[in-house]
């Protein structure tokens, strides 16, 4: 749990400048649907971002499997490990 | 059998009192009673493509059984049952325009449009949404669904047949599986919003074509001015039109206990082009997102802004193609998706100011929107140049000439009315313009305003058009 609250934080500067909102709040359950500027065009930004920052590469499946940042934090974490 | 008859009315009455009468708490027999409902209905409105829909419900749902339990073969099925589905498809869109292509050739000694397969009512929403369910069960196998009366009804469902929504198993099998009581309130504003739906298509809709379908295709005899207004009269009546028949089906299924998601979120109140396709047509743009854009985007998505475009130009190119295999709607696809596309180069934050104000963004739109209809509506090239030529001319500050000008001024007014009625119900978050009305009067206004909304209906309905305008996509 500790782990994820860490990537949280890492991933939450990506989120905002993408997203551009310096006052947006990010949590383990937040998804596209409570955040207004979230949408299909900003996702794949935010996600080739993250790729970048981390030094990864996901999936198509993983991608499209993703529904809440907890999501995407689990996959960064299999991933990372 | 018409949607909008005494016979819908009558077979619509008894299949709800079959429904819910009997004091037979299950959902087996309130499944059943709605297959066979959907089957006599799609019977009596095209009874020679019973066995089409028949087929793709067979193979689709076969396909997600050999998923599950097969072997080796399961991707197998799955891929020939989404080619074949897919091929049906494209035959029905594109068979008579590929015969005239041939026929250009001289490859049939016959004349053109002797060849001429009807479109069976309803296809490409019912395929859409078998194509969806077979999407669904590749993302996860959970999603299979076993039971083949579920699934029939889920692919058939009567009031949704038509013209959509194209809904996805997802939302209706979880409702589909159990038993439904009655709910009082959601029948209640099933009923307000098929009623909303009827005022829409009956008063608005239907009289707007009075005006607009002679001047659309005779753009040279009237002056720019006139052309404006027939054309702002055309978006209200292609809205008025397919919105009213999503209420009518949305308040439909309401009333058999079925919540099917919204299909319009007031798009004419959207600050730009992006939030215009996050409200319009909802079921058919959330599709394509979910299986065109998304996964075409991810798979370019390290060709940056340049891979997104190209995924927003191809996606737009689909939305244009799914109306129909004519030149004319690939253009208003390609339209749409060039006013989109700036949007990925352009800052978010830019997005958001530019015009200053937010009204000012909003009526941008609306023109903007507006203005690919011409493309959409008119029948070839040289029409389509006419009607924008005039527009732009010294000819839009002439005084405009209507034949019926006392309906151009009647069909003002109703959409002032219904805007004005649907800004209110936008503001507080609802989701059509009388929904849940008991929440903000008491029962005596409330029925004086369906009262109103019934004569208002009963005097001015025009029956000459009894179609609908997205039945024949």
């Amino acid at each position: 749990m500790q782990k994820k609250i860490i990537l949280l934080e890492e991933i939450k500067p990506i989120f905002i400048k993408v997203l551009e909102n310096e006052e947006l709040i990010l949590t383990l359950e937040s998804s596209s649907k409570e955040i207004e500027e979230w949408d299909s065009l900003n996702h794949i930004q935010i996600v080739v971002a993250i790729e970048k920052h981390f030094k990864i590469r996901f999936t198509s499946r993983e991608i499209q499997g993703w529904q809440t940042v907890g999501d995407l934090i689990d996959t960064i974490l299999e991933k990372t490990s | 059998m018409d949607f909008l008859s005494l016979d819908f009315f009558l077979f619509y009455s008894i299949l709800l009192l079959f429904h819910w009468l009997p004091k037979i708490s299950n959902a087996l027999y309130q499944n059943i009673i709605i297959l066979i409902g959907n089957y006599i209905f799609y019977y009596l409105i095209d009874k020679k493509s019973v066995p089409i829909l028949l087929f793709i419900s067979l193979i689709s749902f076969l396909s997600g059984i050999f998923f599950l339990y097969g072997k080796k073969m399961k991707n197998l099925y799955l891929k020939l049952s989404f080619v074949c589905i897919l091929f049906l498809f494209l035959f029905f869109k594109l068979s008579n325009n590929i015969y005239n292509f041939l026929l250009d050739f001289n490859f049939y000694p016959t004349t053109k449009g002797a060849f001429n397969i009807l479109l069976p009512v309803g296809i490409s929403y019912y395929i859409f949404k078998s194509l969806s369910y077979l999407f669904e069960i590749k993302k996860d196998v959970k999603n299979v669904e076993k039971n083949i009366l579920n699934y029939f009804c889920f692919v058939s469902f009567f009031p949704c047949i038509l013209a959509g929504p194209i809904d996805r198993t997802t939302n209706f099998l979880p409702q589909i599986k159990l038993v439904r009581f009655f709910n009082y309130t959601l029948a209640v504003n099933g009923f307000r919003q098929i009623l909303w739906g009827l005022f829409k298509k009956l008063v608005i809709a239907d009289n707007c074509t009075m005006i607009t379908a002679e001047i659309f295709h005779n753009p040279d005899s009237y002056p720019g001015s006139t052309l404006l207004i027939v054309l702002f009269l055309y978006t209200i009546e292609v809205y008025a039109d397919f919105s009213g028949y999503s209420d009518i089906a949305i308040g439909v299924s309401k009333t058999f206990g079925i919540n099917i998601k919204p299909n319009f979120n007031y798009p004419f109140f959207a600050k730009n082009i992006r939030d215009f396709w996050r409200r319009w047509h909802i079921s058919l743009t959330s599709w394509l997102t979910d299986y065109v854009y998304s996964p075409l985007s991810i798979y370019l998505r390290y060709f940056n802004k340049g891979g997104q475009f190209f995924a927003i130009i191809l996606n737009f190119l689909v939305v244009g193609l799914w109306h129909g295999a004519k030149t004319n709607y690939l253009l208003y696809g390609l339209l749409h998706g060039f006013y989109f596309a700036p949007s990925i180069f352009t800052p978010l934050k830019k997005q958001k100011t530019w015009l200053f104000s937010r009204s000012i963004q909003t009526l941008v739109t609306l023109m903007l929107v507006t203005l690919t209809f011409v493309v959409f509506k008119t029948n070839n090239i040289n029409e389509c140049i006419e009607y924008y030529s005039r527009i732009f001319s010294k000819s839009i500050f002439s005084e405009p000439k209507f034949e019926n000008s006392i309906l151009v001024l009647f069909l003002i007014i109703m959409s002032i009315i219904m805007f004005c009625i649907e800004w209110i119900s936008y503001g507080n978050n609802e989701e059509f313009g009388i929904a849940n009305l008991h929440k903000y009067y008491n029962i005596y206004i409330r029925w004086f305003i369906y009262i109103i909304i019934i004569i208002t209906i009963g005097v001015y309905m025009n029956t000459t058009n009894s179609s609908f305008l997205y039945f024949k996509f």
